[in-house]
């Protein structure tokens, strides 16, 4: 399984990281990067739906995928490794979110009783 | 035309509404105690056209009423406008006429009229249910009363002409020994004006007694309280005056330097009885409940140390300060032996709480033990993935707060909800105090929708009951009341 995944990596390096560069490089660079990840395996399972953690190790040696975009900590990355599920927003609708960008006297003009 | 654009809540969870809506049968997660008889009322604001001027008052919006109706275990939903004056003239033009919260200077010509501020009500306050009779409420104009079978609104009521007052308080009290309703007006002979109307309503809704006092100065009188011999009335802060309102200014600034005050009134007595006691700047919107204790006043009150309202900026220019404006369960007693001319004040809770107290309310005016209100406690989780992010902004506790150990039980809403007002409804059958359900809107801001909550009042810690479903999002409420069976005829 690990020599699959170290070359389907390589395929997909052209897009931003060198040709040649191992595994624990790339690792290294995404976390730099993005301040995102650790082990590829887990950071795959945890923006996976629950339950997609055999798939996805099913997937890994062929799936080819490009570039998708995941996010960590609510901060969008690019995930190159073509083994990270692409992002789906949470169950949810969010619809507090506008509120976000009142200030407190804002809020209470606009809703008074939160 | 409705245009909202300019309205950063526009989409989400606090975007207009504008509909009116009746739901049988609600859906309903859990098993609603088929004991609960009657009718959950509530009255709030929503812009039906939006505010002329975009720092308006959300209090300056139109007046909506709705009720969750229990019978049998069963719940019904409606919702109607309360069809003011205003709002009918403003559906029939077709855009916002009226200007400023309670200025009507800032109306157009067509309805701008200073001498009779009363008829540019919202009703958008509260519901009082009173000798069968149900009304909206809002402090600058008449009760209107509502239909409590359609929630139609039937009109502008002044007890067969005898409320001589222009305007009727948001919060009359309902005495449980004798069934009467105490009520005042305040700007009661017009704008800015400092005259006072205390009314005692009987049993039967006929007015049977009127005193006519002088206010120390002109400031919003939001709520009262009364015990079994007094009638309190708490003020402070807000201040206003003719010409500010010529300027067109909205209607209340903040002064700071403005002493806060509690007048109290003998129930059976007149204008020369009064004595108004005085205290440090704070904002007295809400109470909980007062009684007599031998020669001395008990009130309980989640008053705010400072303004609450950035829309009323303070009149110095100072900017608003969110930091003062919390609110804090107090229990103030006044002492009428004393000559003193104030009260002591102690805060029960160190923590701050939503200031819309309610009690159990077959001990109004009564010695009490138990308050119940909102509060945000920011140990418990909120899921911004699926809800949004409120910045912790967030009423997402209701607590039971024994005035008599400090113990506090609480009731956990869930990690995508925030709580509006709560409302205790008495189990059938009980007298003990605190003995029935504390009942309360949620709004689901995953799902967004609107959850009536139905907790055990006496078991909080163990959640909900029941929970009610609306597939939409209710109308922003204010107040509530809980209308027994048998104190109304409803369809």
């Amino acid at each position: 399984m690990s020599g699959t995944l170290e070359s389907e990596m390589s395929e997909s390096l052209h897009s931003g990281f060198s040709s040649g560069m191992t595994r624990r490089a790339l690792v290294t660079r995404l976390v730099v990067a993005s301040g995102a990840l650790a082990v590829l395996p887990s950071v795959s399972s945890a923006l996976a739906p629950a339950g997609a953690v055999e798939r996805i190790a099913v997937r890994q040696g062929a799936t080819g995928r490009g570039p998708v975009v995941g996010f960590h900590m609510d901060q969008p990355y690019l995930d190159y490794s073509g083994t990270a599920e692409p992002y789906r927003p949470a169950r949810g609708l969010r619809s507090a979110e506008p509120l976000a960008a009142l200030s407190e006297a804002e809020l209470r003009c606009r809703i008074g009783y939160l | 035309m409705a245009d909202f654009s300019n309205d950063p809540t526009r989409t989400g969870f606090f975007a207009p509404q504008r509909f009116e809506a009746d739901v049988y049968d609600c859906e309903v997660i859990g098993k609603v105690p088929s004991d609960i008889s009657g009718a959950f009322v509530r009255v709030g604001g929503e812009w039906f056209y939006p505010p002329k001027f975009e720092d308006d008052a959300i209090l300056n919006s139109d007046g909506y009423i709705s009720m969750f109706r229990f019978r049998n275990g069963r719940v019904d939903y409606k919702g109607r406008w309360i069809r003011t004056q205003r709002f009918e003239k403003n559906l029939a033009a077709g855009r916002q006429l009226y200007g400023y919260y309670r200025n009507p200077y800032t109306d157009d010509p067509e309805v701008r009229d200073p001498a009779r501020p009363h008829l540019r009500t919202v009703s958008n306050t509260a519901p009082i249910a009173h000798a069968g009779k149900l009304f909206s409420l809002k402090e600058d104009g008449l009760p209107h009363r509502i239909d409590p079978r359609t929630l139609e609104t039937i009109g502008p009521y002044d007890f067969d002409g005898q409320w001589k007052s222009q305007t009727f308080t948001a919060h009359p009290k309902i005495d449980p020994v004798t069934g009467e309703m105490i009520a005042l007006g305040y700007q009661a002979t017009g704008l800015a004006t400092d005259d006072l109307f205390v009314y005692t309503i009987d049993a039967a809704g006929k007015v049977k007694r009127e005193v006519r006092l002088k206010v120390p100065y002109v400031s919003v009188i939001h709520d009262m309280a009364i015990t079994q011999k007094h009638v309190l009335i708490p003020f402070g802060g807000y201040v206003t005056s003719r010409e500010r309102l010529e300027s067109g200014k909205i209607h209340w600034g903040w002064d700071a330097s403005k002493p806060s005050y509690i007048g109290v009134l003998p129930r059976d007595g007149d204008a020369k009885d009064v004595r108004w006691f005085k205290g440090p700047e704070r904002c007295m919107m809400h109470v909980f409940n007062a009684y007599d204790d031998g020669r001395k006043i008990v009130l309980y009150a989640p008053f705010f140390e400072s303004n609450f309202f950035p829309f009323f900026p303070p009149i110095d220019g100072s900017p608003w300060d969110a930091s003062k404006a919390r609110a804090y369960v107090r229990r103030i007693t006044i002492d009428l032996s004393s000559r003193a001319d104030t009260w002591k004040e102690e805060i029960l809770w160190p923590f701050p709480v939503q200031d819309l107290g309610r009690v159990d309310t077959r001990f109004m005016s009564l010695e009490t033990r138990y308050g119940f209100t909102g509060y945000a406690d920011p140990e418990r989780p909120f899921d911004e993935a699926r809800a949004g992010n409120v910045r912790g902004r967030v009423t997402n506790c209701y607590g039971r707060f024994d005035f008599a150990t400090g113990r506090l039980s609480t009731y956990f809403a869930g990690p995508t909800h925030s709580l509006q007002e709560c409302c205790f409804v008495p189990r059938k059958g009980s007298r003990e105090e605190g003995d029935g359900y504390l009942i309360g809107v949620a709004s689901n801001f995953a799902e967004m929708r609107s959850e009536l909550v139905i907790a055990d009042a006496q078991r909080l810690e163990e959640g909900d009951i029941a929970r009610v479903i609306l597939p939409f999002r209710s109308s922003a409420q204010i107040h509530g009341i809980w209308v027994p069976e048998e104190e109304m005829t409803f369809a």
